[in-house]
């Protein structure tokens, strides 16, 4: 079942329901969520559940491996800064809100140009491409401090200009609100274009590009299309984001960027729209909070790509998609096996976490003392006991796991193949 | 039908020639099918009809001479252009959608030729003279039943069903068809000659084919290619007859042959 293409799922009805009940959750989350740090993190995860889909419009749907995504949301990001910083000196006249559209414009345009060279091949040479191409363009960010601020970057205010629909970003709620309205229509519209003649045309590409030339349409253009609008929507994804930190830097551009898009969006799920939404909650938690929890968080997102790419390429949402499905069927029976499976991977990954933690502590801040906390706990890093017992409970985990992958590995049916685990995130050619 | 039509060919080569360096696979090939024809492509392995396939469909580009579409010369011409013009072709070795659903394989191949062809502002469920004509390809391939399963997870006759289904979804004029029955058990063979007649109905069919079974029963003339050179072009009892073919084939021919 691995390394064999999984099947598209068939697209789920678009139950009205299901968006009306979302955008309700979106407009009520801030009576519930009103710390400031909540209504942060909430924004942030608005802009790149934007960034994420568009950058599945290429993975997922198109089969094409992007290794420049932050090209678009950056250039997005520093035309929509410049815009503001005119509208700041008040050379411009724009409403703020619509400086967003004007990102999803600068993203438009450098897709048309750079995605013109970029998709005249696919597979490896596309992700060459594109890779030089993000290089060229960070590149030349360095080179022009005057147009991209050098090192500092650039800075604007986002409470000026005229009011539009009396919006004037002067509040975080206000500042919510925006990229919860642009979130929304982007992912519907997002979502209405995987409906359409040339979405559909694009997962043929992504399957078999030749047979497309054969039956009458240009592999080449139908690549450059969803590149264009993948770019547009990245683009208003670096708008919006410029506005809330009102700062817009090099990084913004910067192959780390590009990363994460690609990683965050492979954890969530290429084969399934709502996928990249996970991963773009993920991106925002794990960034912002996991980062503050422990200095290894990189370290742990590495091997959560890992295990993710290895072992369930259908990403988090094709694990949630198959246990939602087989809890119609056997779930009851495989419950014990399921709550074994839990307590030995948590066993297993607390057990490797300690390690990982006593080792960075040893290694790095061995000035504070032996003493690390973890996980509630004191752990004396120069006990050897207490490395014994995290090596034990690590091996302990995995042997259980290893001792129950040949049950789980019996449920896979055919049902469990059409829930894309098993499918490669990128399709061939 | 046999009797040269006076109208222009449907297809038409002119001194094609196909080298690959020093090697040359095809040598001043002239081949002409008149409209609503069917001709069989018959020559033993590397006689150079793969090549020629790919030199009329536009997957390769002639050495030397012509080929000609109603008439208008496409070689050199990109293969949607080509397919555009009323020429599809299929593959030998099946070439679908995998992950697309039956359905949307043949939707894929069918929105092109309605007028859909990079549309990015309507619902493809919205289509419905696509939708329909869909359907009705559905029925004709006997895959009614399979619309939602992804290419991938078909059976092996059903996939050849559908690389049919694929190609003529389009409309095209004309069709090639590289060994339609290849690796098919007897009785399955059978269904499908059925099949290809009915999805061939008023259209012009060259058609590689290794089943001579299958040659003498479709085919209105039948092309003999052996060494990158036309051997003959005549009907099937005069190939049947012909002492150069029988030679050829070093009488693999002889025993094959069944009245239909």
């Amino acid at each position: 079942m691995r390394g064999q293409p999984g099947p598209d799922p068939e697209p789920p009805p678009a139950s009205l329901r299901a968006w009306a009940l979302s955008a309700l959750c979106v407009v009520l989350a801030p009576l519930v969520l009103d710390s400031g740090l909540s209504m942060t993190l909430l924004s942030q995860m608005g802009i790149a559940i934007i960034a994420c889909l568009s950058y599945n419009i290429l993975l997922g749907q198109g089969g094409m491996l992007s290794f420049g995504h932050a090209v678009y949301t950056g250039l997005g990001a520093y035309l929509a800064i410049h815009a503001l910083a005119a509208i700041n000196q008040g050379i411009w006249w724009l409403p703020v809100s619509l400086l967003p559209l004007l990102g999803g414009l600068a993203g438009l345009v450098a897709a048309a140009v750079l995605g013109f060279l970029a998709t005249r091949k696919s597979g490896t040479v596309f992700a060459m491409i594109t890779l030089g191409l993000a290089e060229l363009v960070g590149a030349l960010a360095l080179m022009f401090p005057t147009v991209f601020g050098g090192e500092a970057g650039v800075s604007a205010n986002r409470v000026s200009g005229p009011a539009f629909a009396g919006f004037d970003l002067a509040s975080d709620l206000q500042v919510y609100y925006l990229i919860a309205a642009y979130t929304l229509v982007c992912v519907a519209a997002m979502y209405a274009f995987t409906a359409t003649p040339l979405g559909r045309l694009l997962n043929a590409v992504r399957d078999n590009a030749q047979r497309v030339a054969f039956i009458g349409y240009d592999p080449q253009r139908v690549r450059h299309l969803a590149f264009v609008v993948s770019g547009f929507f990245a683009g208003v994804a670096g708008g919006l984001a410029a506005l809330v930190f009102e700062f817009v830097g090099p990084e913004a551009l910067g192959a780390a960027r590009s990363g994460s898009y690609l990683l965050f969006t492979v954890l969530g799920g290429t084969t399934f729209f709502f996928g990249p939404v996970i991963g773009a909650v993920l991106m925002v938690l794990s960034q912002v909070l996991l980062s503050e929890l422990t200095r290894a968080w990189l370290l742990y997102l590495g091997l959560a790509f890992l295990f993710t790419v290895l072992l369930a390429p259908g990403g988090l949402a094709g694990v949630l998609v198959h246990l939602g499905r087989s809890r119609r069927g056997p779930w009851r029976q495989r419950l014990p096996v399921l709550a074994a499976l839990a307590l030995a991977g948590a066993l297993a990954g607390s057990g490797a976490a300690a390690l990982l933690e006593m080792l960075y502590h040893r290694q790095l801040d061995a000035a504070l003392g032996l003493e690390l906390r973890f996980l509630g706990l004191r752990l004396d890093v120069g006990d050897p006991t207490i490395w014994a017992g995290a090596a034990f409970a690590c091996a302990a985990g995995m042997v259980l796991l290893i001792r129950l992958r040949p049950t789980v590995r019996g449920w896979s049916d055919p049902q469990a193949q059409a829930s894309g685990i098993g499918a490669p995130p990128g399709g061939q050619r | 039908m046999a009797a040269p039509s006076t109208r222009v060919p449907a297809l038409e080569t002119r001194g094609l020639g196909m080298r690959f360096g020093r090697t040359t696979i095809l040598h001043q090939l002239d081949l002409s099918v008149a409209a609503g024809e069917r001709v069989a492509l018959i020559g033993p392995n590397g006689a150079g009809k793969s090549t020629l396939f790919n030199l009329i469909s536009g997957a390769l580009a002639p050495t030397a001479g012509e080929v000609l579409l109603n008439g208008e010369r496409i070689d050199g011409l990109r293969p949607f252009e080509i397919h555009r013009r009323g020429l599809s072709r299929s593959f030998q070795i099946t070439s679908l959608f995998p992950r697309l659903s039956v359905y949307d394989n043949l939707r894929c191949a069918v929105m092109g030729s309605l007028g859909y062809r990079y549309t990015m502002l309507r619902f493809l469920s919205r289509l419905d003279k696509v939708n329909r004509r869909t359907e009705e390809l559905m029925l004709q391939l006997g895959l009614r039943g399979w619309a939602q399963v992804p290419a991938m997870h078909l059976s092996y006759a059903r996939q050849r069903a559908l690389e049919i289904g694929v190609t003529i979804a389009g409309g095209a004029g004309v069709v090639l068809l590289d060994e339609p029955t290849a690796g098919m058990s007897r009785s399955e063979t059978a269904h499908f000659v059925t099949l290809i007649r009915q999805l061939t109905e008023g259209r012009t069919l060259l058609m590689v084919e290794h089943d001579m079974g299958v040659v003498f029963d479709l085919a209105d003339r039948i092309a003999v290619l052996v060494q990158g050179e036309l051997l003959t072009i005549d009907t099937p009892a005069a190939v049947r007859a012909d002492a150069r073919v029988q030679q050829a084939y070093l009488g693999a021919l002889a025993g094959l042959v069944v009245a239909p």
